[in-house]
């Protein structure tokens, strides 16, 4: 209003025509500016809607997830928790068998020591009867072996018939075989072996 | 190897056998079972012959002859 009132040309009338038409002009693009603008921002929050709208479904998604879970691991905790319980009952019983069993070692120590005695003992007439079972089971074995350590010399072996003499050539496991000078081969049982030189 | 499979190879030869107090001579004919098979013949030192089986628990040695 006060540029209408303002304008003092001679061309006062058209002033008065234009001036509030290019006004509104101006005010008409302010304004469709400022609705584009407005729309833009509004697609821009509507976006920000969606995307705050589905992080919080998921979010809400989750919490229900966790709050399964939290149950979930109470209720093992819970477990762990009587395990716990159990488990220490166990261990003060073991406890008392493990002191039961400090107060026994020193006898059972003992006893491992004459144990130990009574093996050696043991291993010593065990040795002696397995001796005695290879006697009885090979009555010729010391003859053996000695008269094994001749063969290729001459040798006498005394009988009841009477003497061999001649080369050992042979040592059986029940017999010697003898070469005499003549080429006569005698067999001789180890039984029958009074002596030999 | 013992004593009866050391005299196997000697079958058919002569042999002279000796025991605690008695003594023969012939060709050994076999030994099985412990048991020494002598084909005697007589000679100056024994006037028996024929077949004896002798325990060889009661051998004292045998003598293989050479020839």
């Amino acid at each position: 209003m006060m540029d209408i009132q303002s304008c003092s040309s001679p061309k006062k009338r058209s002033c008065r025509r234009r001036r509030p038409k290019r006004r509104l002009v101006r005010k008409h693009r302010s304004l469709k500016k400022r609705v584009r603008i407005l729309s833009h921002r509004q697609r821009e929050l509507n976006s920000a809607i969606h995307t705050v709208e589905s992080q919080n479904a998921s979010l809400t998604s989750q919490v229900g997830s966790l709050a399964t879970q939290v149950a979930s691991l109470t209720s093992q905790s819970n477990s762990l928790a009587g395990q716990t319980g159990t488990l220490g009952s166990q261990l003060a019983s073991v406890r008392t068998e493990v002191g039961a069993i400090g107060a026994n070692l020193g006898a059972f120590a003992a006893q491992t020591v004459q144990l130990q005695r009574e093996f050696v003992s043991l291993s010593a007439e065990f040795s002696q009867v397995q001796s005695r079972v290879e006697s009885l089971a090979d009555p010729f074995v010391a003859t053996r072996t000695m008269l094994e350590g001749r063969v290729g010399t001459v040798v006498t072996i005394e009988t009841t018939a009477g003497p061999v003499a001649g080369t050992l050539i042979a040592v059986g496991i029940d017999f010697v075989e003898i070469l005499e000078p003549s080429g006569a081969l005698v067999f001789i049982p180890l039984g029958s072996v009074d002596a030999f030189a | 190897m013992n004593f009866a499979q050391a005299l196997v190879p000697h079958f058919g030869r002569r042999i002279e056998v000796f025991m605690d107090n008695r003594f023969l001579q012939g060709t050994l004919h076999g030994i099985t079972d412990g048991i020494l098979s002598i084909l005697a013949d007589s000679s100056v030192y024994s006037e028996e012959s024929g077949l004896f089986s002798i325990p060889v628990a009661n051998l004292e040695f045998v003598r293989i002859l050479v020839g």
